[in-house]
């Protein structure tokens, strides 16, 4: 059973989570389209479509990890 | 499509599924696993994905069905199947002195530590031209400079039938001119006859080959 600063803190988590997971999603589909042909306009939408999604959906999730509060929140200083 | 372009999307479409898994079922992540999956899901497998897809890309824009693709290289393509020798690109096309898939690229790179990152750079600047600037008619696409025999002796060079060609060795010094570039294959009037695109009306075409370009 989750404890309650887990279950606080999880559901902005989880957005941002789902946010990532949604952007990367959208880039790898665009990888995915970009593969049926051989264009350069594939290799367009690649740049342009493909690296700016997933590099946002990967920093949105690193900063969901970092920005995240651990149980227990901040160790008060020791006096 | 070949082995390691299935492979390479299988492997996207794996990645694409767990991120899906995690986008729609975030609650996941609260277990332990979960922050793994999501780990692996978010930064190990797009990191990689993407990885693939570029290196795909870059293989993609060695063939000559990508360099072909662009309207105005059109005729350049046909000039590989003029019915005259004398066409030195249409001579190594169609007696596959280079591959065919990768007929462009085989001539137009560099052969130095570098080239083929200089060859892609001057293909951002054709894509450039082509969807954002202004096209240049075929006649008049010229190369940014001189060809170099550098690219020539990559596969000429120590070949028999290049070293005893008595065209090669008219004059003492001709060949060591020719290996230091001093004195040029096209430029020197030798092989001279290159795609010479505004000339094409009036030739003759071979039916062959026309798959293995692709």
């Amino acid at each position: 059973m989750p404890n309650d600063a887990s279950s606080a803190g999880a559901p902005v988590v989880e957005k941002r989570l789902r946010l990532a997971g949604l952007l990367i999603c959208l880039g790898l589909l665009a990888l995915l389209l970009s593969l049926i042909k051989v264009h350069p306009l594939s290799f367009v939408a690649f740049a342009m479509i493909t690296c700016p999604l997933v590099l946002a959906g990967i920093v949105l999730f690193l900063y969901s990890i970092v920005s995240h509060e651990p149980h227990g929140g901040n160790i008060p200083p020791k006096s | 499509m070949a082995t390691s372009t299935l492979f390479e999307v299988l492997f996207i479409g794996m990645a694409l599924a767990l991120a899906a898994l995690v986008a729609f079922r975030a609650e996941l992540t609260r277990a332990r696993g979960g922050k793994i999956l999501a780990f692996f899901t978010l930064f190990i497998l797009p990191v990689l994905a993407v990885g693939l897809g570029y290196s795909e890309h870059m293989q993609r824009a060695e063939s000559t069905q990508f360099c072909l693709s662009c309207h105005v290289m059109h005729d350049f393509g046909r000039s590989l199947y003029v019915d005259d020798p004398s066409y030195i690109p249409a001579r190594h096309f169609q007696n596959r002195l280079v591959p065919r898939d990768h007929a462009c690229y085989t001539c137009h790179t560099d052969y130095t530590m570098f080239g083929t990152v200089d060859a892609k750079l001057r293909g951002l600047r054709h894509m450039y031209v082509e969807y954002l600037g202004k096209v240049p008619a075929p006649a008049d696409i010229k190369l940014y400079t001189p060809f170099n025999n550098r690219e020539c002796l990559y596969c000429h060079a120590g070949a028999r039938a290049f070293e005893e060609e008595p065209r090669h060795t008219k004059t003492p010094d001709m060949m060591s001119k020719i290996m230091s570039n001093q004195m040029s294959c096209m430029a020197a009037k030798c092989h001279d006859t290159v795609h010479d695109v505004d000339t094409l009306k009036d030739a003759t075409f071979w039916k062959g080959g026309e798959q293995d370009a692709e």
